[in-house]
C-alpha cells in the first residue's frame, strides 16, 4: 500500500474512533452547616436520562437529553424527609445531546448556552413548600411538593418554583440494590423555562427553537456517593 | 482507452452515487452522526424491576419515553459537526468529487493547449 493511501486510512481510523469530549463535572461541595441538618443524598449520574428537554417550535421539534447531572439533596427531619433542607445540582451544558452533533455544538456555542463562559446550568434548592403525602409503605414514602430555589443559566440567575414535584424516599433493600447501594431518593418534576428570561436571544427563536423549553426531570439519589468511573 | 478527465468525471459521478446510496441506506438524515456513548446511556430504558418499583412508589413515569433521539451512524446530506469524523456527508463527497473532476479537466485542457503551442 502506498504511503498516501496508508495515511488516508490512518486518518479515517482516527476520525471514526475519536470520542466526543466527556462532559463530566464533580459533585459540588456540601456546606457543613447544611450537611448537619439531615441525611445527604448524592445524585446517581451517568446512567439513564435525568433531564429531557423539548422545544416545540413551528418549524421543528427538538428533544435533548442529559444523564450527567451531579449534585446532592439534604433530607429534612426523619418525620418529614421531603421537607428538604437544601439541594444543589449542576447540569453540564456540554452533556446535552440532541442526536445531531452540529446542533449540540450550536447549543453549547456562544449564541445559545455559551458553555465556554457558563459551563453548567445550576439549580439551588432553598426550600420545599406545599408538601402533601402521596403514598407510603413500610419502607418508602412519596410526597407531592413545590421546590423553591434559584436557577442559573447563561450567567443569569432567577428564582424558580417547580410545582407538583414528587419526592420519594426508599430504604435500602434487595430491590433497590440493582439501582444503587444505600437508601434512595427520587425527585421527579416537570417544569418550563423561558430562554429570554435567561438572556438567551437568537434569531432562530421562536420559529426554529421555542422560547419556552419544557423540561422533564427524574433524579435518582443515594445516601452512598457514587464511585467515580475509571 | 478512457482519457484521464473522463475517468475522473466517471469516478466523481460514482462517488456521488455511492454517497447518495449511503444516505438512503442509513436513514436519510439531514446531518451525519456517529454512535454517541453518552446518548446511548441516556437512551437506555429503565429496567422492568425499576419501573415496577417506581410504579409502587407512585412516581410511575420516567424520562426515558421514546424521543426519536438515536445513537447510531447516519451518513447525512450535510456534515454533522466540526469534529472531522462528522465532516463526511453527501455534500462533502459530491463537492470533493466535483472539484477533483473539474481540476482534472482544467489540467488536461492546459496540457492540451501547451502541446498545441
Amino acid at each position: 500500500m502506498t504511503q498516501p493511501t496508508t495515511a488516508v486510512f490512518a486518518a479515517l481510523a482516527l476520525m471514526t474512533h475519536a470520542q466526543p469530549p466527556a462532559a463530566v463535572v464533580k459533585e459540588p461541595a456540601i456546606p457543613e452547616s447544611l450537611a448537619a441538618k439531615g441525611t445527604t443524598y448524592h445524585t446517581i449520574t451517568g446512567k439513564q436520562a435525568q433531564v429531557t428537554f423539548t422545544s416545540d417550535a413551528p418549524l421543528q421539534d427538538i428533544v435533548g437529553k442529559s444523564n450527567a447531572v451531579v449534585g446532592w439533596a439534604v433530607a429534612g427531619p426523619a418525620e418529614a424527609p421531603a421537607s428538604l433542607a437544601g439541594g444543589r445540582w449542576l447540569l453540564p451544558v456540554a452533556s446535552l445531546a440532541t442526536g445531531i452533533p452540529l446542533r449540540d455544538e450550536h447549543l453549547a456555542g456562544d449564541h445559545w448556552l455559551d458553555a465556554a463562559k457558563h459551563p453548567c446550568i445550576e439549580f439551588n434548592l432553598e426550600k420545599v413548600e406545599a408538601i402533601e403525602p402521596v403514598k407510603s409503605g413500610s419502607d418508602f414514602a412519596t410526597w407531592s411538593c413545590t421546590l423553591v430555589g434559584t436557577m442559573s443559566m447563561h450567567g443569569t440567575s432567577r428564582p424558580m418554583r417547580v410545582e407538583k414535584a414528587k419526592v420519594s424516599t426508599l430504604k435500602a433493600s434487595e430491590r433497590t440494590a440493582s439501582i444503587a447501594p444505600g437508601d434512595l431518593m427520587f425527585i421527579q418534576c416537570t417544569y418550563e423555562v423561558r430562554l429570554s428570561e435567561f438572556g438567551i436571544t437568537n434569531g432562530d427563536v421562536p420559529d426554529k427553537v421555542a422560547d419556552t423549553i419544557k423540561l422533564e426531570q427524574m433524579l435518582r439519589l443515594s445516601t452512598i456517593p457514587q464511585k467515580a468511573e475509571p | 482507452m478512457m482519457s484521464r478527465p473522463r475517468m475522473a468525471t466517471c469516478t466523481a459521478a460514482a462517488a456521488c452515487v455511492l454517497a447518495m446510496a449511503a444516505w438512503l441506506l442509513t436513514g436519510m438524515e439531514g446531518f451525519t452522526r456517529w454512535p454517541n456513548e453518552r446518548l446511548e446511556q441516556a437512551d437506555q430504558a429503565t429496567s422492568r424491576a425499576e419501573q415496577d418499583l417506581l410504579d409502587e412508589l407512585g412516581i410511575g413515569t420516567t424520562t426515558d419515553a421514546p424521543t426519536g433521539i438515536e445513537s447510531r451512524f447516519a451518513f447525512g446530506l450535510l456534515p454533522g459537526g466540526i469534529d472531522p469524523r462528522h465532516a463526511i456527508s453527501v455534500a462533502t463527497v459530491c463537492t470533493a468529487a466535483a472539484a477533483t473532476a473539474a481540476a482534472s479537466r482544467l489540467i488536461s485542457y492546459a496540457h492540451a493547449r501547451r502541446t498545441k503551442e
